[in-house]
């Protein structure tokens, strides 16, 4: 929109009124909107200062509340001979949700030396190995938040250090299955069905579809786990969906991931025969 | 004979006696999640049943009900003692469920009736972290939530909780009691999270309880979980931080609106957003 | 409640709290325990609220596509809403 007259005094710091004299008129002005207002009155609302009951802020006089608290005069320790020093530790990662056992190294650490990890963090034991290490079983809690932790020692006397940030908690990730291996068997059969992927649970559950009875599984480790399946005579053949549920319930579905062949059907492969090494190995 | 509990509310310590076994059982249930040793010298009360049953505290409390029964004292005490607890609280208060589900955070903001409490007690049978079903703190200088684990007071019927309760935790009659036409469930049967433990905030759904519609989840503006987490902030107009904190908050957790119908589709849709 | 001049100089109310969420500007008054948005022409004016409004007028010219009568005349009018809404006061009250 094109202004009607110029503006009589001069902007020099204004590079849009700069631009304006050169000619290009309402070139670089933002669109006009008229300002605006909205009111919300929150006490008029259903709110929660008065909500489930009377609520007067001018009173709940409870007595003594302000009374300050005594200050508190333990035992002075002896200075101690040694600070302990914290290096590393390791492993430095864990998820949440489980129990597992942190080595932590350094300097001077003293027989009944005390581990924390910061929050969500509780530590279960401690092992005094030497001076220059500790193991510690700790448990991840279940409303742990991801995230780095400070790791210290404190000797009994005392003298404590701390390693910043050494420790990370992580949160688990849904399983994801790749591929299976064999990704095919026949009716009124039995074997061995490896399957490839990611973020696998020990405790895991599996499932094929009906007519297909899973007799036992394998946990091998996070990126490989088996399963023994039983197919039965009158399972229909056809494409099957395979589903995998980690014991944190977080699960994963690859379509038609395994095929069910009637008798006739099948044909053993090259493909087929590689894997049955994997068969023998369970 | 003298009972005696020790607890901590927020900021806030107590020191409880009273000459009734009665009376100590009930604040035993009601104040099950306090249970931390109070860290400086605690606030001490003490109260005495009458042999005519009447009831009397000392110090005095706002409007003690003089002819109360036990489950009308103890209801009004917990809830004097809470208040108490607020007034002195450097927190700020949100009128909120919340809960956490592998490692994350989620508020249900709501008032009375939304279904927060529905919701929490559903994902805390489902095994998930509890802060509370009722209000969360949230530190100014942090704008991370703590817990509030008092008793969960349903007044829904426990029917609907019934596929989620494998454990059976509300049959129980000393984790789930009638107080007053509600059913007040004790957390110390749940997974409960510290009140001291500091739970940075991922999430934000207001519950919206509605039993003849469709379950929707629609995602909403920090403009709008401002103003609606501002009606729910106790003592908001007392708390200079309030729009810092709260700020900060919407602009870098997102916010949705959860109509829901019934529990366990409610609590896989929160799953899935959690995930 | 002071009467607004093209030579009028306000600032905030002291008690107001204001803040940038998201791409929203809102200002919380804790004394009315009300919480009010403002479009981003509002928000120009609120933040030059240290300027007389005849100032505030020009400048919005300069950054506003809008006309001299339309920015003087809802210059004018925005600055009454705060005043009436508690948001602002007279910076030397006469």
């Amino acid at each position: 929109m094109p202004e009607s007259s110029e503006p009589n005094e001069p902007s020099p710091d204004d590079t849009r009124r700069s631009f304006l004299k050169q000619g290009l008129k309402g070139a670089l002005l933002l669109p006009y909107a008229t300002p605006t207002i909205e009111s919300i009155f929150l006490s008029s609302v259903e709110g929660a200062d008065d909500d489930d009951d009377d609520d007067d802020d001018s009173s709940s006089n409870s007595g003594n509340s302000n009374s300050a608290p005594p200050s508190v005069i333990g035992n002075i320790p002896p200075p101690p001979p040694k600070k302990p020093k914290v290096d590393r530790v390791s492993p430095d990662t864990g998820f949440i949700g489980s129990k597992m056992t942190v080595y932590v190294w350094g300097e001077d650490f003293e027989r009944g030396a005390r581990v924390s990890f910061d929050s969500g963090i509780a530590v279960l034991s401690v092992n005094y190995e030497n001076s220059e290490l500790l193991t510690v079983e700790i448990q991840i809690e279940s409303y742990a938040y991801e995230g780095k932790r400070d790791v210290t020692v404190t000797n009994p006397n005392g003298q404590s250090d701390t390693d910043k940030n050494a420790f990370e908690v992580e949160a688990r990730k849904a399983p994801k299955i790749d591929k299976l291996s064999p990704d095919k068997g026949q009716v009124d059969s039995t074997l061995n069905i490896n399957i490839k992927g990611d973020y696998f649970q020990e405790g895991f559950q599996i499932s094929f579809g009906s007519g297909v009875t899973v007799l036992s599984t394998r946990f091998f480790d996070d990126t490989h786990i088996g399963a023994r399946i039983d197919i039965s005579p009158y399972a229909q053949d056809g494409n099957r969906n395979v589903t995998v549920i980690n014991p944190d319930r977080q699960e994963d579905t690859k379509y038609n991931a395994f095929e069910v062949q009637s008798k006739s059907k099948s044909k053993k492969s090259k493909k087929d025969s590689r894997y049955e090494q994997d068969y023998n190995d369970w | 004979m003298t009972f005696c509990q020790q607890f901590t509310i927020a900021e806030s310590h107590y020191q409880v006696s009273t000459n009734s076994q009665h009376i100590a059982e009930h604040l035993q249930h009601l104040f099950a999640g306090f249970q931390t040793p109070p860290q400086s010298t605690p606030i001490t009360f003490t109260i005495h049943q009458n042999p005519d049953q009447t009831i009397q505290v000392c110090p005095n409390l706002n409007e003690t009900p003089p002819q109360a029964t036990i489950d009308e004292f103890v209801s009004h005490f917990e809830w004097q003692l809470v208040r108490s607890a607020f007034d002195h609280m450097s927190f700020l208060g949100i009128h909120s469920g919340g809960v956490v589900y592998n490692g994350k955070t989620i508020l249900f903001p709501g008032q009375s009736g939304k279904g927060k409490s529905t919701l929490t007690l559903g994902c805390a049978l489902h095994g998930w972290g509890l802060l509370s079903d009722e209000m969360i703190f949230i530190r100014p200088n942090t704008t991370h939530a703590h817990a509030f684990p008092r008793v969960l007071c349903i007044k829904n019927n426990v029917e609907l909780f019934q596929t989620l309760d494998t454990h059976h935790i509300l049959q129980q009659p000393h984790i789930a009691r009638q107080i007053n036409n509600s059913i007040c469930v004790s957390p110390q049967a749940l997974t409960t999270i510290p009140q001291d433990h500091p739970c940075p905030i991922h999430l934000i759904i207001f519950p919206n309880f509605q039993p003849s519609h469709p379950q929707k989840l629609m995602s909403i503006s920090p403009i709008e979980s401002l103003t609606r987490l501002l009606q729910l902030t106790y003592k908001r107009t007392q708390s200079p931080q309030i729009l810092d904190t709260l700020g900060h908050i919407v602009e870098t957790v997102p916010s949705y609106e959860l109509t829901m119908n019934n529990l366990p589709d409610a609590i896989t849709e929160v799953q899935n957003l959690a995930n | 409640m002071p009467h607004i001049t093209a030579i009028s100089e306000f600032v905030p109310n002291a008690d107001i709290i204001f803040r940038e969420v998201g791409e929203t500007f809102v200002l919380f008054d804790p004394n009315k325990d009300a919480l009010h948005t403002l479009n981003t022409t509002a928000q120009f004016v609120w933040e030059h609220l240290a300027s007389p409004p005849q100032t505030i007028i020009e400048k919005l010219q300069s950054t506003y596509q809008v006309s001299p009568e339309i920015a003087q005349h809802d210059v004018m009018r925005i600055l009454e809403q705060f005043n009436t809404l508690g948001l602002i006061q007279n910076k030397s009250p006469q």
